[in-house]
């Protein structure tokens, strides 16, 4: 795990949520904890900031919640995927790669300020 | 009404359970992060202590949590008090304009005469509903603007009027003419017309005089 964790973007929480629930059902935590695992610990995932992003994707028929037992026997919210949740995820991540393939070109370009 | 009560009712008691709800959840969050910690080696005790720090603020993610469920019905309540406040405004000044013209014809118009009865029917007018007349006692007197409402004992019907008290203070009155009314108190004025219109009848004939101040 790294000592810098970066607070995450403005619309890119929201893209993370439904890219974890493309792997199926999770409650908060679960998501909040794949999303630090999978990003090696850089990014930090706030409650403050999760559970609004959830409660708003659902408002947006993004995503479906139910009640449900976790493995320890304890009670938790898991949301899920719906359909336009699916089509959302794949419009939100090619323009996702659109911005930052955009940003990266020009941070790679040679010239006065740039390390390349 | 009760239908109003019961889907206000209804509506308090799914905002309350969506509160719950919302509050189970984050509650829920906390309890996990309690076990990963004590599964990690913490202490219950200092699991749960850390598990509430981590967490942050219940009260203020709960807020956020619920405002962003009824964002919709936020926005459509807002639209609503603005619609309703627009109306409280737009139906205000229907009403002030409307006083305003019935004021403006009442200062240019000549004077004029109508019976009590007339007057009694205008009382019930949309813009008297909001305008209180104040009458003056037996020992004031009139001024420009003020109106006379004029009466008697039923011997004289063709007397019983309504009058305003023109620029000049004076009333224009049938047969008398102009009286300067601003000069003579009630009772005075009472008196003078009793004075004046007595010799016209065979019974006794006796009037009475209220007086409304003008609205300026």
């Amino acid at each position: 795990m790294t000592d810098e964790r970066l607070e995450m973007p403005r619309g890119a929480l929201e893209l993370l949520v439904l890219k974890g629930l493309a792997r199926g059902a999770h409650h908060g935590y679960g998501l909040a904890r794949w999303i630090e695992r999978r990003s090696d610990g850089v990014l930090l995932i706030e409650e403050g900031s999760l559970y609004p992003a959830v409660h708003r994707l659902e408002r947006k028929g993004l995503i479906e919640a139910e009640w449900g037992v976790t493995d320890t026997g304890r009670r938790a919210k898991y949301y899920t995927l719906t359909d336009d949740g699916r089509r959302e995820l794949r419009e939100r991540t090619r323009r996702w790669n659109k911005l930052t393939g955009g940003v990266a070109a020009v941070l790679s370009a040679r010239g006065a300020g740039g390390s390349a | 009404m009760k239908a109003a009560a019961g889907w206000f009712a209804d509506h308090g008691a799914l905002a309350r359970a969506t509160r719950a709800d919302v509050q189970a959840e984050l509650e829920s969050h906390v309890e996990l992060t309690v076990e990963a910690l004590v599964a990690d080696g913490a202490s219950p005790v200092h699991a749960r202590s850390e598990a509430r720090r981590r967490f942050g603020d219940m009260y203020k993610i709960t807020g956020r949590c619920l405002a962003e469920k009824h964002r919709g019905e936020l926005v459509m309540k807002g639209i609503i008090a603005l619609l309703a406040t627009a109306l409280v405004l737009v139906s205000g000044m229907l009403v002030l304009t409307t006083l305003e013209m019935r004021r403006a014809q009442a200062d240019d118009g000549p004077v004029e005469m109508v019976s009590a009865r007339h007057i009694d029917l205008d009382l019930q007018g949309l813009g008297d509903q909001f305008w209180t007349p104040i009458l003056l006692g037996a020992h004031d007197t009139p001024r420009p603007g003020d109106r006379l409402i004029i009466a008697n004992n039923g011997v004289a019907p063709d007397i019983e009027l309504s009058v305003q008290v023109d620029v000049d203070g004076a009333a224009l009155l049938p047969e008398l003419g102009h009286l300067e009314v601003s000069r003579l108190t009630r009772d005075e004025i009472e008196e003078t017309l009793t004075e004046y219109y007595t010799p016209f009848y065979a019974d006794e004939i006796k009037f009475t005089v209220s007086i409304e101040r003008g609205r300026r």
